[in-house]
């Protein structure tokens, strides 16, 4: 007996599993069930098993040829796929020098920067469009004041793929930064003294210590950006051009407008396809920290 | 290797003084600790001689230079931070490697001179593991091998042991004592433990609220404190207040010679300094504590003064049993003066 005990493996859980855990748990995950779960798989179903014309159900992929093939159709996941790069890869431009700044100095101007940089998170979306609108759009303030001071042929953002861009970096700031700070916070200044110790000038940290050492969070902020930023549908439906659109302002028109619930959810399930991709990187992102943490 | 200097040193943040204006020769290939409690200063006078801080005023010369505002890496200095130093992305090999790549060395010599490295630190055959992988005197070691191959002329080192357990800080100063001798770098080493200070130092700088109380070897500092300030934080010393007259100091039942003017002083007394006697003061004894050579015997005078007395085990001592005391050898302290020390009585 005392030898089972023994050779019992150290890492053999102190507290011992109790259905009651599980209980605790139940009701979120019936619900979850429920509302989310049962509803997306029914409509993917619906995607692939679809009525005929003669009033019958039959595995079909016609739908899915017909996205293939719809050149417009392309356009528009192509359209997608560029704003939501372009739109990452700007937040990550913005963001990253501000949480080094952050991270590295302290004072008042850090502290305003930090609050300036959050305050999109206080204000509604729906807020932030019209005021972008009033601002950015044809006539709007910038406009009137660049002719002002002399300087002509401003071309407003507004309803061109840039639109989207612009109000979609100003939604997604907030996240963003406090994601890289988090990351950012994680790096000892000894370490980064010890660097300048050896002779590594500021670009040489940057490169070599501070990316390689934030690299989990940029692959956390990008992944979870790219799950935001490639469904959305307010940002492009109200600021972007309607042709080509995003999937999120298509689905919506070929769901209400068009009315044909069959293409429309075809196309969501292609995005959330493609969604998964980002979703899995950051699942292995986070079991590989996991991971490393227990090898510790 | 090279000497160090500072002359006339201070550093203030936002108007508070960390370190106060102090001068200081450390000779070439000395191994000088800096000794003080949390606070003292240890660390903001590392950093100035390393180049993490800028003094306020005053010059740090290195073999005659000053680099007082001279970058880290322009310094032949190397520090040794108290933890999370080590790049954590980075294995055993690209640590100790990066400065050496830094200075475009060709592969060979890279290679070469990080075994060497880390052969030294006794992590030969470590160079694959990443930091995580490792105990945290190996990551130490690491930091240290780090330092070392980029042959510095100073090696600096802020409580590198302090997060560690105390027989590992043993043997890891044992192995830093050894490794300084061989290379016979010059080294500073703060500390705030007096045990650490006082087994690997050459000389022991004792710092308090950012002044220099003394310098000396560990023998002298143990011996001759200087300040109440050093007689207290070294080792342990019984303070005993009093007052002096006609050359003769009164102090809890003690009557002990004293070269020192009238009023008011210290006495102070080694717990080994004691002498059991016929005549003397008579303390009760509260506690006996074995030390294992000797028993530590804490008792308490009539006047409520607390006296510490190491007795060797052939005096059958028990709590609750009285002792008469007089003092084989004792210091007179007053604060401002220089301190009064009594001839020793065989
Ligand atoms: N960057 C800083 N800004 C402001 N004050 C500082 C800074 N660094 C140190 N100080 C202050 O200077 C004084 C000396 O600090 P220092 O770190 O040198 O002490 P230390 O002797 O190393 O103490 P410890 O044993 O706790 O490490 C302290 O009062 C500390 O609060
Ligand atoms: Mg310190």
């Amino acid at each position: 007996m005392s030898d089972t005990l023994s050779t019992a493996p150290a890492s053999a859980p102190l507290v011992k599993w109790r259905p009651t855990g599980l209980l605790f748990i139940a009701a979120p995950i019936l619900l979850i069930a429920v509302f989310l779960f049962y509803p997306a798989l029914r409509s993917i179903w619906g995607t692939i098993y679809v009525r005929q014309p003669d009033g019958s159900y039959a595995f079909s992929i016609a739908s899915y040829l017909y996205f293939f093939s719809d050149s417009y159709s392309l356009t528009n996941l192509g359209r997608t796929f560029w704003t939501t790069i372009v739109t990452m890869v700007l937040l990550i431009a913005i963001n990253l020098p501000i949480a080094i700044y952050l991270r590295f100095k302290g004072g008042r101007l850090a502290v305003f920067i930090q609050v300036l940089a959050l305050f999109p998170m206080f204000v509604p979306g729906i807020v932030i469009v019209y005021a972008l609108i009033r601002y950015l759009g044809p006539n709007g303030l910038l406009q009137t004041l660049l002719e002002v001071v002399g300087i002509g042929g401003f071309q407003s953002p507004y309803l061109t793929p840039w639109g989207p861009v612009i109000g979609m970096v100003w939604d997604a700031m907030p996240f963003t930064l406090l994601v890289l700070t988090a990351g950012m916070s994680g790096i000892a200044t000894s370490a980064i003294e010890a660097a300048q110790d050896v002779g590594a000038g500021r670009l040489r940290i940057l490169f070599s210590i501070i990316l390689p050492q934030i690299k989990n969070s940029l692959l956390v902020v990008t992944s979870l950006n790219f799950l935001g930023l490639f469904g959305q549908a307010f940002m492009p439906f109200m600021l972007g051009p309607t042709s080509p659109e995003m999937m999120g302002p298509f689905m919506l028109r070929t769901f209400s407008t068009v009315r044909d619930p069959l293409q429309a959810a075809t196309q969501a399930t292609i995005v959330f396809a493609l969604c998964s991709v980002a979703g899995l990187a950051y699942v292995r992102s986070i079991a590989k920290r996991r991971a490393a943490e227990l090898v510790k | 290797m090279a000497s160090l200097s500072l002359a006339g040193v201070s550093k203030e943040f936002n108007k508070m003084t960390a370190v106060s204006p102090l001068s200081l020769d450390i000779a070439d290939g000395e191994l000088v600790c800096l000794l003080g409690p949390s606070g003292s200063g240890k660390s903001t006078l590392l950093r100035m001689i390393g180049g993490f801080e800028a003094p306020s005023s005053g010059q740090v010369l290195i073999a005659g230079q000053d680099v007082a505002h001279t970058r880290p890496d322009k310094r032949p200095t190397a520090m040794v931070f108290q933890s999370h130093a080590l790049w954590t992305h980075m294995n055993v090999f690209d640590n100790v490697a990066f400065g050496l790549k830094l200075r475009k060395l060709s592969k060979a010599a890279i290679e070469t001179k990080v075994m060497e490295a880390l052969e030294l630190v006794g992590l030969g055959g470590y160079h694959k593991r990443m930091p995580r992988q490792l105990s945290g005197g190996q990551q130490q070691r690491v930091a240290i091998a780090r330092c070392l191959v980029l042959e510095p002329k100073i090696l600096l080192m802020d409580e590198p042991f302090a997060s560690l357990d105390q027989h590992l800080r043993e043997r890891l100063r044992e192995e830093v004592r050894q490794i300084q001798r061989k290379l016979k770098i010059t080294t500073l080493f703060v500390t705030h433990a007096q045990d650490e200070a006082l087994a690997l130092a050459d000389r022991i700088v004792v710092m308090s609220m950012g002044a220099i109380e003394q310098v000396g070897t560990p023998d002298d500092i143990y011996a001759n404190p200087q300040t109440q300030f050093v007689a207290n934080f070294i080792g342990t010393m019984n303070m005993i207040p009093g007052a002096v007259s006609g050359g003769r100091i009164r102090a809890s039942g003690f009557d002990l010679d004293a070269g020192f003017s009238d009023g008011p002083a210290t006495l102070a007394i080694r717990p080994e300094d004691f002498a059991i006697t016929e005549t003397g003061t008579t303390v009760l004894v509260k506690r006996v504590v074995n030390l294992g050579p000797f028993l530590l015997a804490e008792a308490e005078h009539a006047d409520g003064t607390a006296i510490t007395v190491h007795l060797d085990k052939t005096h059958p001592v028990r709590e609750g049993s009285s002792l008469t005391l007089t003092a084989k050898r004792h210091a007179i302290y007053r604060d401002g003066e220089k301190p009064y020390r009594s001839q020793p009585t065989a």
